[in-house]
């Protein structure tokens, strides 16, 4: 005890001292160290309050608050997080029959948050389940188990690719998704009395034929540009046996590096999206994959759909159909996957093509061999019982959000950068944050198109209106309550009746069909062959101003004057980030839109002489737009 | 008024009790080891450590009343457990009131702040009271949500209805509608959980449960000020805030993860064991002993807090009667190990062996799940393993954040005002003048080599077990931020040590 009580360290005269001797070794410290340290010193502290809110805001977009949420049960809480396994518990507390028990594999969620009783796959008393040598002997272990629902987490696992669960859930006749979203996915042991469900060749890549291998091709998984110099495509082999990409494996594993094998003849541009043309298509509905292959690494496939419906730009998604890692083996893989394209007016698909592409991604170095793959749709019987119903009322809730005329739209493609996640401040690959839309774009959603009431949709009106709009302006005013977060943009798009001023002089002669084609020309205003058609209509952009977004909510209304007559005029939002309030990764905002109004009028020299109210909007109740999805790290077991 | 408010407020007066609770068995902890302080300068770093080990001790006795008590009614077994403690925490108020006033006059007066400390120090105050109480308002908004501790919850949940401790482990899944838990983690943590359960008398939320992990964030930067801070101005505060700020830690806390509580009390345990080996002495052993169970207590990975402590007693122990260093070991090996008996012995009987991953289907060949983890984790091949493994917090900084290279850069600093000695080394090992020395950079570098190297052995062994995680290399990072803010400070600002008068 006396030792303790010895002067202090600080005095001590050894030459080994810690910092402190070396403090006395270097009286006349520079005054650059110490402003080197200080400038040091406030950066580490500002970047610890920045990753604490960084991370504070992450979890607040992901479970967002507000007066009226803040005191909702926990799974109505968590279900706020609009995760594919929120849906799938939903999906399951109210579709499954209460005592259903479901096998599933991932147990935390199901176990918390769903009412069912589970099985878990890692409980050992169902690891005969993983030594039956068949799918067929599988189902029997189940049924015999009480259980026909498998749940299946978003991406690949041992446990099932190379057990009897592999093939089981890829044939249709054993057992049915019933539910999936992002991956998230829920079978049903079809029973064994009905054969309920036939499948339909889609598209069957015949390896043999040369013709088909000509087209495989490999090129890389957009990376940071460093990476990409130092980096090319994988080698690439064919022969009638499969067709194989092969690169040495780097010294350190990356999940950067990611080598693609696609059956398309055009490569991945810079967006990471493959360009190119499909050959085959699909349509709302359940399809299944199957496919051998071969290799060393992470094996992924992918479904990239490329739809167009009537009146929408380009949408596109990507789905993970198959994940799994070969140790120098062949291996067969299956599944299932669901298409859900949205629809037109009509309700069905739209009319420019599901086009879709499937592509083979490799990790992780060694090589892969593509020996076979083929697509086919599921047929279900028209009145299916029970799981057909489920799945048939799964799209029609779809069909009914598109149905209520607002449009959710997706960026166009050209303009969709692949942002390179923030490296320094924490955005990894693996997603600490990295939300599903990568890119800075706004999210964009539709108002319905308003159509101007039929007896002002003349081109005798509007022409009226051009002609004494020597000095009258047509002005459309937009009203509303808009509340969230981020910014909103406003622009108006629609289309005129009579073309651009200089050309319309000598076109308003004839003006018989011009209501129907205005209703066509209005909605699918990008479609160049209509424009064709019919060139009367000529569109128009026109911004508005934006609107920075309070939770609590703000009055907008703002007017605008157009240049030409309107037949048809909508809104266009688009909610991004406020990129003065959120970091430059959180580019991701939420609106909700009441109260929602527009008219139009027309100006002349500081009054209105008329007002002419377009369809009276206030009883649309526009769809809340979800923000994308945040992916919320997961750090293991 | 929204109908589910006066829940809300029921809830969270619920959860303020429970904070309420687990900081008044701290204090009534902090009132029983006060004494133990070599110098008055050690009683902030006791604090910390009572703060910590004091709700696990709790929890530990809640836990053998759950197994010997089994089924009583839920007030038994909330009121029973706090009875040791309780007695004491007004005088641990007293005390602790008295000996953080005296802390921070030593902030202020001795010596007199400068402009810098005061400056550097309240910004890292601000900036930690925004990280925790962000912490404490995330979890009224952030439901539970992650795997582990989604199961971490379920079982709380089955315990506190059950209220028999026998359950655990559940191998048998007929009473949990499927619900599996064949773990062999000790039940520190989750028995917190479980009485945070029992509190709030419902098992529709977890919502009194998730200010367990924020309570122990709290304690475990109120360990750092002291233990890292020691006798110094601004070096606690900052290695506070560094470590609450690293987002994987902060993350953690949010998703109401077992590791902020497994980091504190790991934490304590090295603390209480640097403070007995600056003065051994049997009731200073007894803290050490108690401290390392809690820590073993709190998590199987636990079992690593004795071969880190016991040479880090061994190498910095000041000179003392040999009886005290043996008896001291003793306690820390006995104590340690007679708090985890129950629950080693459980292990055995039912898994035949103290910690063991037991799902029978990982170990299937034919299903090859251990190597398509290795593949998918980046950690196929030994060289992997070593930079996308052990080393990953150079590579991960969105998760450690940048402070593996400020360690780096302290630990070059470091070894370059010590050139001396490693030009003489025998010389150095003879005088062994370390020992003398106060520093607690001294067992944080300890820690951050012997968690090293025992990730390196494991490595070696062919196993990415002690590195498969994240979550596991990130116990390294309390004691690589003590080392590098310790080490740093002084050498760029001339940061001065004060020394309190002796007695008081």
């Amino acid at each position: 005890m006396t030792e303790i009580l010895r002067p202090a360290p600080t005095g001590m005269a050894s030459a080994h001292g810690n910092a402190s001797s070396m403090r006395r070794s270097m009286p006349n410290r520079s005054t650059l160290v110490a402003l080197l340290g200080l400038a040091g010193l406030i950066a580490l502290i500002l970047i610890s309050l920045l990753n604490i809110a960084r991370i504070g805001y992450t979890y607040l977009v992901v479970y967002p608050v507000t007066v009226q949420s803040i005191g909702d049960p926990e799974p109505v809480r968590w279900a706020a997080s609009n995760y594919g396994i929120t849906h799938l518990v939903k999906f399951a507390n109210q579709t499954l029959p209460p005592e259903a028990r479901i096998f599933s594999f991932r147990q935390s969620d199901v176990a918390y948050y769903a009412k069912n009783p589970i099985a878990v796959y890692t409980d050992n008393s169902y690891a005969k389940l993983f030594q039956q040598p068949s799918a067929i002997e599988l189902k029997q272990a189940l049924l015999k188990e009480g259980i026909r629902y498998i749940a299946i987490p978003p991406y690949g696992m041992a446990e099932v690719n190379n057990s009897a669960f592999g093939h089981l859930i890829a044939d249709p006749s054993l057992a049915l998704l019933i539910f999936e979203q992002d991956g998230e996915r829920l079978f049903e042991l079809t029973s064994p009395s009905s054969r309920e469900s036939s499948v339909k060749p889609v598209r069957v890549f015949d390896i043999r034929s040369k013709q088909e291998r000509d087209k495989w091709n490999s090129a890389l998984m957009p990376q940071p540009l460093t990476a990409a110099i130092r980096t090319s495509p994988a080698s690439i082999e064919k022969s009638s046996d499969g067709v194989t990409i092969r690169r040495n494996r780097p010294l350190v594993a990356s999940d950067i590096l990611e080598d693609v094998l696609q059956p398309w003849d055009l490569t991945i541009d810079a967006t990471p999206f493959v360009v190119g043309r499909s050959d085959f298509d699909v349509r709302d509905g359940l399809y299944s994959f199957e496919g051998r292959v071969a290799g060393d690494g992470l094996v992924t496939l992918y479904v990239d759909f490329d739809t167009r419906a009537v009146g929408e730009p380009v949408r596109r998604e990507r789905k993970l159909l198959w994940s799994g890692v070969l140790n120098d083996e062949v291996q067969d893989i299956g599944g299932q996957f669901k298409v859900l394209l949205g629809g037109d007016e009509t309700g069905g698909p739209g009319a420019f093509g599901k086009s879709s592409r499937v592509f083979f991604g490799l990790k992780q170095g060694g090589y892969l061999t593509v020996k076979a793959l083929s697509i086919r749709e599921i047929v279900l019987p028209e009145n299916a019982s029970g799981l057909g119903v489920k799945q048939t009322e799964d799209f029609l809730r779809l069909h009914r959000a598109y149905d209520n005329g607002w449009r959710n739209r997706r960026p166009d493609a050209k303009e969709e950068r692949y942002s390179e996640p923030f490296d320094v401040f924490g955005m990894d690959r693996r997603g600490t944050i990295a939300a599903r839309q990568t890119s800075g774009n706004p999210r964009m959603f539709d108002s319905p198109a308003y159509f101007l009431p039929t007896d002002f949709l003349t081109l005798d009106t509007a022409y009226r209106m051009e002609r004494t709009s020597e000095g009258v302006k047509p002005v459309v005013e937009v009203s509303m309550n808009a509340s969230g977060n981020g910014l909103l943009s406003v622009s108006l798009t629609g289309t005129c009746l009579g073309a651009s001023p200089a050309a319309k002089k000598n076109e308003f002669g004839d003006e018989k069909e011009e209501p129907q084609a205005a209703v066509a020309g209005g909605v699918s205003s990008s479609e160049p062959a209509e424009l064709d058609q019919d060139e009367r209509f000529t569109e128009f952009v026109t911004p508005m101003p934006p609107v920075s977004l309070r939770r609590e909510g703000r009055i907008y209304r703002e007017t605008v004057v157009l240049d030409c007559a309107p037949s048809s005029v909508r809104a266009t939002f688009g909610v991004s980030g406020d990129s003065l309030k959120s970091p430059s990764d959180l580019r991701m905002g939420e609106a909700r839109i009441s109260d929602f109004d527009m008219s139009l009028k027309a100006w002349a020299g500081g009054q209105e002489i008329t007002d002419i109210a377009l369809i009276k909007s206030s009883d649309v109740r526009p769809p809340r737009i979800s923000p994308p999805q945040t992916q919320l790290p997961d750090y293991g077991q | 008024m929204h109908p589910n408010i006066i829940l809300l407020a029921i809830l969270l007066a619920k959860s303020l009790v429970l904070l309420g609770i687990l900081l008044a068995v701290g204090l009534g902890t902090y009132a029983m080891i006060r004494r133990l302080a070599p110098h008055p300068d050690y009683r902030f770093t006791l604090f910390g450590i009572a703060l910590i080990v004091g709700p696990i001790l709790m929890s530990w006795l809640f836990t053998i009343l759950l197994h010997i008590a089994p089924g009583q009614h839920a007030a038994f077994y909330l009121v029973l457990p706090l009875v040791p403690f309780l007695g004491f925490t007004l005088f641990g108020l007293l005390q602790a009131r008295r000996d953080l006033g005296s802390s921070l006059a030593n902030f202020f007066l001795r010596p007199a702040v400068s402009l810098f400390n005061l400056g550097i120090g309240l910004s890292a105050f601000v900036c930690l009271v925004f990280g925790l109480g962000g912490l404490v308002a995330l979890a009224i908004a952030v439901p539970a949500n992650a795997n582990d501790p989604l199961e971490y919850f379920s079982l709380a949940r089955h315990l506190a209805e059950t209220r028999n401790g026998w359950v655990y482990p559940i191998i048998d899944t007929e009473a949990t509608d499927g619900f599996t838990a064949r773990w062999t983690h000790p039940l520190g943590y989750i028995n917190l959980l479980t009485y945070s359960y029992l509190l709030q008398g419902t098992g529709e939320t977890s919502f009194v449960a998730r200010f367990v992990a924020p309570y122990f964030a709290f304690a475990l930067a109120i360990l750092l000020i002291a233990f890292a801070g020691f006798r110094r101005k601004v070096s606690g505060l900052l290695t506070a805030l560094f470590l609450v700020s690293t987002p994987l830690f902060y993350g953690l806390v949010v998703q109401y993860h077992i590791d902020p509580t497994r980091i504190a009390a790991f934490t304590a345990a090295i603390a209480a064991t640097w403070l007995v080996a600056q003065a051994p002495s049997v009731p200073r052993g007894l803290l050490a002993g108690l401290a390392c169970g809690a820590s073993m207590f709190c998590h199987s990975i636990g079992i690593l807090t004795l071969p880190i402590a016991l040479p880090i007693y061994f190498l910095l122990a000041r000179r003392a009667r040999i009886w005290v260093h043996i008896v001291v070991v003793a306690q820390m090996l006995l104590l340690s190990l007679l708090m985890l008996s129950l629950r080693y012995s459980i292990n055995m009987s039912v898994f035949g062996s103290p910690i063991a991953d037991s799902v029978d289907i990982w170990s299937y060949p034919e299903l090859g799940v251990e190597h398509s983890r290795l593949v998918e984790r980046m950690m196929e091949t030994p060289v992997d393993r070593l930079v996308n493994g052990a080393f990953m917090g150079f590579r991960q900084i969105d998760l450690f954040g940048p402070f593996y290279y400020v360690f780096l850069l302290a630990l070059g600093v470091w070894l370059w005002s010590n050139r001396g000695a490693w030009s003489r080394p025998f010389q150095f090992l003879r005088k062994q003048v370390w020992r003398s020395e106060a520093d607690p950079a001294l067992p944080a570098l300890l820690v951050v080599l012997g968690y090293t190297g025992i990730m390196l052995l494991t490595l070696i062994a062919g196993t990415d077990l002690a590195v498969k995680n994240a979550r596991y290399v990130l116990t390294m990072q309390p004691f690589l931020l003590i080392f590098a803010v310790r080490i740093l400070m002084p050498a760029f600002f001339a940061e001065p040590e004060y020394r309190t008068g002796d007695g008081r």
